[in-house]
């Protein structure tokens, strides 16, 4: 397959007291140009971590213990910090969920945009301003020739957003990683932030890794996606699929939970206990003592992913038990 | 059920000024107050939940902390259960304060993190004087952390040793210690995994029915919103836009921003996977 992003095997270990804890478990998963493929979880699921680990971003004691990550066919996962600074930005730009934290409150916006731009792109100061107001223009920033000598303080929560995607595009990257880019955000300006990765994705053929812990997130934005639970990809596939029907009983517990904006039901499906801590994963399935159908199996072997490009499951009775 | 409110407010508005500039206080001149709240009314009967929604900004939470009694309104009125708030003599005021509690929605700040759990919840019930013999308060905190789920061991740990959820139990407990009536829920799973937001919401629905506590809550989900309120008011830039059953809202919503606020909602469901591709 001929993907941009390909990610094999990937591993996390946080060395630590009480020895070393696995965040992220052999995870893989590949995203084409112009694609946008959803990572869910909830906290701990090890989401985030890998989103970290693909910019090169894992700080000690935390370090990538396996598996590799290609970005166009080259290598990414072991380069120097050198060369990994030559890829963070200019080939991968990010997106995080608070926009205020993006960027420097002290610097007006243009001034950090024109700074990434020259960096990435190497033109001259002029064209870099008359850059990033094209990018500011693309963004969705009104009156951008003006707007561009404000202060980060100086706009609403969904603009300044606008403004770290600007500033995510502004090395031109193949990808893009989004990590909860809209949790931050009223409703209202979710959709219009959604829309926008979605047209840059489209227009620009840039690859979004879209991380996120909101289902209907996924279900608005995503044509893939990948629902990870203790460090491990537990299901993934088309999001049509998925979301018709889900075969993980987390992933069916997880859409159960959301209250229905519908009917209004007497109780809401939930899925008792909690996410075990890195420091206590259960031995088998780490759902299993969570789950309301786990089997002697489950407590004992570890499920491995099998299935399909169209949707993959690692559990034990995802065939039989959960068919319907 | 009776259908006398429990909770009534009546053109409640807050103004809030910005301080004064050294400027201002020389030429007398007063900048302009922001009108977090305009003349918003509702009422809440026994034993139901009325939710207040909106983004960030609407005036919400100023409303819960107008409730709680934390801030005071500058006109309207605040009525619980038939004792009108701003009128109240202080020991009526100082009784109020154990049937109105409120629950947060960050579980890690709104709990003393050096106490142990079991000092947390009884607290209320030695400050109140709801109790006085030691056994009989150690008993009623055994009793509290069963009800919201949790071990009666609990009482000695840290609030460091939970999870959020946990947590959120806790903060539960405390309410319920204080034998609270009125309890306002701001955005009490807000900081919540969805999974875990179904086991608070599920547990607030049934204290709820056990002990006909009346809620306001609080929320920008309107997911959630629909689960728990019996009738809600949709507010926007301080003023409520929209007011009703909750039923009747989210199936037929009258006010444009309603609409819009309800289109928005990214909704799980293959159905809006689908109509979102045929858009793209």
């Amino acid at each position: 397959m001929n993907s941009l992003l390909q990610v094999q095997d990937l591993s996390v270990g946080f060395a630590t007291r009480s020895g070393l804890l696995t965040a992220l478990d052999g995870i893989s998963f590949s995203i084409g140009s112009g694609e946008i493929l959803g990572l869910i979880g909830e906290s701990g699921a090890g989401k985030s971590v890998a989103g970290a680990a693909i910019v090169g971003l894992i700080a000690n004691p935390g370090r990538i213990s396996g598996g590799t990550i290609h970005l166009a066919g080259e290598r990414i996962d072991n380069l120097s910090e050198e060369k990994l600074n030559a890829v963070r930005g200019k080939r991968i730009g990010m997106i995080f969920q608070d926009p205020m934290t993006s960027l420097n409150p002290l610097i007006r916006i243009g001034d950090q945009l024109v700074e990434t731009i020259r960096r990435h792109l190497g033109l001259t100061p002029k064209q870099a301003r008359e850059r990033a107001i094209d990018l500011l223009a693309e963004t969705g920033i009104p009156d951008p020739a003006s707007r561009i000598d404000a202060y980060p303080h100086e706009f609403s929560g969904g603009m300044r957003q606008r403004v770290v995607i600007a500033l995510a595009l502004a090395g031109e990257p193949d990808l893009v990683i989004a990590d909860e880019p809209t949790t931050a955000l009223d409703v209202s300006v979710q959709a219009a932030i959604i829309a926008l990765i979605e047209k840059l994705c489209r227009e620009r053929g840039t690859a979004v890794l879209l991380i996120t812990h909101d289902m209907g997130v996924i279900a608005r934005a995503t044509q893939r996606l990948a629902v990870m639970y203790a460090g491990r990809i537990i299901e993934t596939g088309d999001t049509e699929s998925i979301l018709d029907r889900p075969r993980h009983p987390y992933t069916h517990g997880l859409m159960q939970a959301i209250p229905p904006l519908g009917t209004r039901p007497r109780r809401l499906v939930q899925i008792p206990g909690a996410m075990p801590r890195l420091a206590a994963m259960p031995k088998g399935c780490a759902f299993h003592p969570r789950c309301a159908i786990a089997e002697e199996p489950c407590r004992q072997i570890r499920p491995n992913l099998v299935g399909g490009a169209h949707q993959a499951v690692a559990c034990h009775l995802a065939e039989p038990a959960l068919a319907t | 059920m009776s259908m006398q409110p429990f909770l009534h407010v009546e053109a409640l508005t807050k103004l809030f000024l910005p301080r004064q500039t050294l400027l201002g206080r020389l030429t007398g001149r007063k900048g302009g107050g922001v009108l977090a709240l305009d003349e918003v009314s509702f009422l809440i009967p026994k034993g139901r939940t009325y939710a207040l929604v909106g983004e960030s900004g609407s005036g919400k939470s100023t409303a819960a902390m107008l409730v709680a009694g934390l801030i005071k309104p500058d006109r309207g009125k605040i009525e619980i259960d038939g004792i009108e708030l701003a009128k109240a003599t202080p020991a009526t005021r100082q009784a109020l304060r154990r049937r109105v509690q409120m629950v947060f929605q960050d579980p890690f700040t709104s709990l003393n993190p050096r106490w142990r759990v079991g000092a947390i919840i009884s607290e209320p019930v030695q400050a109140l004087g709801l109790l006085s013999d030691r056994q009989a308060i150690a008993a009623r905190v055994v009793d509290l952390l069963g009800r919201v789920g949790l071990d009666g061991a609990d009482a000695a740990r840290f609030p460091h040793e939970f999870s959020g959820g946990q947590r959120q139990r806790i903060a539960i407990a405390r309410m319920l210690a204080a034998e609270a009536e009125l309890v306002i829920c701001d955005e009490p799973t807000s900081a919540l995994d969805v999974s875990v937001q179904a086991q608070i919401l599920n547990l607030m629905r049934n204290l709820q029915e056990d002990l006909g506590l009346t809620y306001l809550f609080i929320s920008h989900n309107l997911a959630v919103v629909r689960f728990m309120a019996d009738e809600i008011g949709v507010l926007k830039a301080g003023r409520l836009v929209e007011s009703g059953n909750a039923e009747t809202i989210f199936a037929d919503p009258q006010h444009s921003y309603t609409k819009a606020l309800l289109a928005a909602v990214p909704e799980a469901t293959v159905e809006a996977a689908v109509a979102a591709r045929q858009a793209r």
